[in-house]
């Protein structure tokens, strides 16, 4: 864990728990936590058996593999709402909508998000999904980039 | 002590005693309820057959099944058929220019949409079970999906329809199902976990809600959930997966055998085959003395093959590891490949909806942002079973 984290700052992903296996088939009561070193886009996963307090296995995590956090949540939400180009291209409407998160992970390496934490946003209405310009935000950068959509 | 005196003392007077009939084994409770679930079948008349289950709701991997134990008579001892079973990814990848690639697990924690009783009508056999420790998250939380309070699972126990047919003689069959609705986003997936009177289970996943939106309204794309499923038959270690295979050779002679995974492996589905899992305990074996087993069944359309080395096969067979749980990783799990003969074993399954996006899916209507996606895909399913295999002494549910 530490040579993952290096002792920098890190964001609590998860803790799930889950039900680990003793030598005369007991269940071991254990938790399964999950941090996230934003800096070095990089993730730990460890098991941990609750009533020993030990860890038994870690498992480094690449950034993909790691989920949205609360904060990726929030920066996206903000990032978007803030953005001169979305609100003239959404209009008024956008204070009705709520806002959905996706991931955006290119493959293709002149993509502005190539190896970057992005998402792009879905934005729901009572009547539906609004069919708007393509909202993507560039979590790494603090950008917001609008792109144009087909119907 | 106190019970078997009087009993005693009759026995030595001579005095005649009722037969005592066998009481049913208390059923194994790894968990409390509500998270325990008991069901003997049939519902009613004289009981054989039973499950006890429990189940855990979370983020991320949906509605998990934490232990399943069945008991094939009512005087028989219980067997425990699965240590876990969960959804280890929903893998989406859209055509044609292939992209975007959502894995719905590894790259969210998506929550699960609260049920009512439209959801569980208690007239169709009905009841919600909501889990009393989890702590409501808020809707206002901006950005983040929300998880309101409500219950997270609904429990069926119905008619299956029926369980065997001769001329003029039937038997309807009964289960017990428990399934949940996955919120990712636009999308909902129902995980729904069956398990039979006769001892099967099977599992299944629905894709079903609002096609993606900016610009993918009509696009079509795969829903490829893999399950990971922790199959300890009479408990663990002691399990070993064979590959079920038919091969029909020409002359019209075919054969069928099934040689047992010595290591962890990848495997493809051949549909001239039948592919099959058999999974076998060294010690568990019916009332005959034959060794029974639980065959794993593929419940599929098609076969879903990209470039990502995790839908290169659609069995894996790997050892037990507790912290082995990511769809994503498992062409690292088998490398170096341990051994998996007479060992604690996890078999994982990918499962493929073809989703050729309908007309009837949605329209452009008015909204406040001018024009939005309204309508919905309905339910599309894809599954696997697990069938018992010599377990039984004799046809259940026979008169």
């Amino acid at each position: 864990m530490r040579e993952v984290l290096g002792g920098q700052p890190h964001r609590l992903v998860a803790i799930d728990f889950v039900a680990d296996k003793g030598p005369s088939s007991e269940v071991v009561r254990s938790a399964e936590v999950f941090l996230y070193r934003p800096d070095r886009d990089v993730g730990v996963r460890a098991l941990v058996h609750l009533q020993e307090a030990a860890v038994v296995a870690v498992a480094p995590v690449s950034g993909t593999q790691v989920p949205l956090t609360q904060e990726d949540y929030q920066l996206a939400h903000e990032l978007a709402l803030g953005s001169p180009e979305v609100q003239s291209r959404l209009g008024p409407g956008l204070r009705e909508a709520v806002i959905e998160v996706l991931r955006e992970l290119p493959n293709d390496a002149e993509d502005p998000c190539f190896r970057h934490r992005c998402v792009f946003l879905l934005f729901r209405l009572p009547e539906g999904y609004a069919v708007v310009p393509r909202v993507v935000v560039d979590l790494t950068e603090r950008a917001v980039r609008v792109q144009g959509v087909k119907p | 002590m106190r019970a078997g005196l009087p009993l005693l003392v009759a026995l030595l007077a001579g005095v005649a005693v009722p037969v005592l009939e066998a009481q049913p084994p208390p059923p194994p409770q790894d968990c409390s309820a509500p998270f325990f679930v008991f069901q003997e079948f049939p519902t009613s008349g004289a009981k054989q057959t039973a499950w006890a289950v429990c189940w855990q709701a979370r983020r991320k991997n949906g509605l998990i099944i934490m232990s399943a134990h069945f008991r094939r008579s009512a005087g028989a001892p219980w067997v425990r058929v699965l240590w876990e079973g969960r959804i280890a990814e929903f893998f989406v990848p859209y055509h044609p220019a292939g992209s975007p690639r959502f894995r719905d697990v590894a790259w969210y924690n998506w929550p699960l949409v609260p049920l009512h009783a439209g959801d569980c009508p208690p007239a169709l056999g009905g009841t919600l079970l909501s889990d009393p420790f989890r702590v409501p998250e808020p809707v206002s939380l901006p950005g983040i999906p929300a998880w309101p309070a409500g219950p997270e699972v609904c429990k069926i126990v119905h008619d299956r329809g029926l369980a065997w047919k001769d001329d003029t003689k039937i038997k309807r069959g009964e289960e017990l199902v428990l399934w949940s609705a996955y919120d990712a986003a636009n999308y909902n997936y129902l995980i729904e976990w069956t398990f039979r009177d006769d001892g099967a289970i099977t599992g299944r996943i629905a894709a079903t809600g609002v096609n993606l939106g900016s610009g993918f309204y009509e696009t079509a794309h795969l829903h490829s959930p893999l399950w990971r499923l922790d199959i300890d038959l009479d408990g663990f270690p002691r399990d070993s997966v064979h590959e079920g295979i038919h091969k029909e050779l020409p002359g019209n002679v075919s054969d069928d055998f099934a040689p047992v995974i010595a290591a962890e492996k990848g495997l493809a589905w051949d549909p001239l085959a039948f592919t099959t899992l058999h999974i076998h305990d060294a010690n568990l074996k019916n009332g005959k003395g034959e060794a029974s087993a639980y065959h794993f069944m593929p419940l599929r359309y098609g076969t879903s093959r990209h470039d990502e080395l995790f839908t290169k096969s659609d069995f894996w067979v790997t050892r037990y590891s507790g912290i082995e749980t990511v769809g994503e990783d498992l062409p690292k799990y088998v490398a170096p490949a341990q051994p998996v003969a007479d060992a604690d074993v996890v078999v994982w399954y990918t499962g493929s909806m073809h989703h050729l996006v309908r007309r009837e899916d949605g329209e452009f209507v008015s909204c406040a942002l001018g024009t939005c996606w309204s309508g919905e895909a309905h339910t599309m399913w894809v599954g696997f079973m697990l069938k018992p295999h010599n377990l039984f002494d004799r046809t259940p549910f026979f008169p």
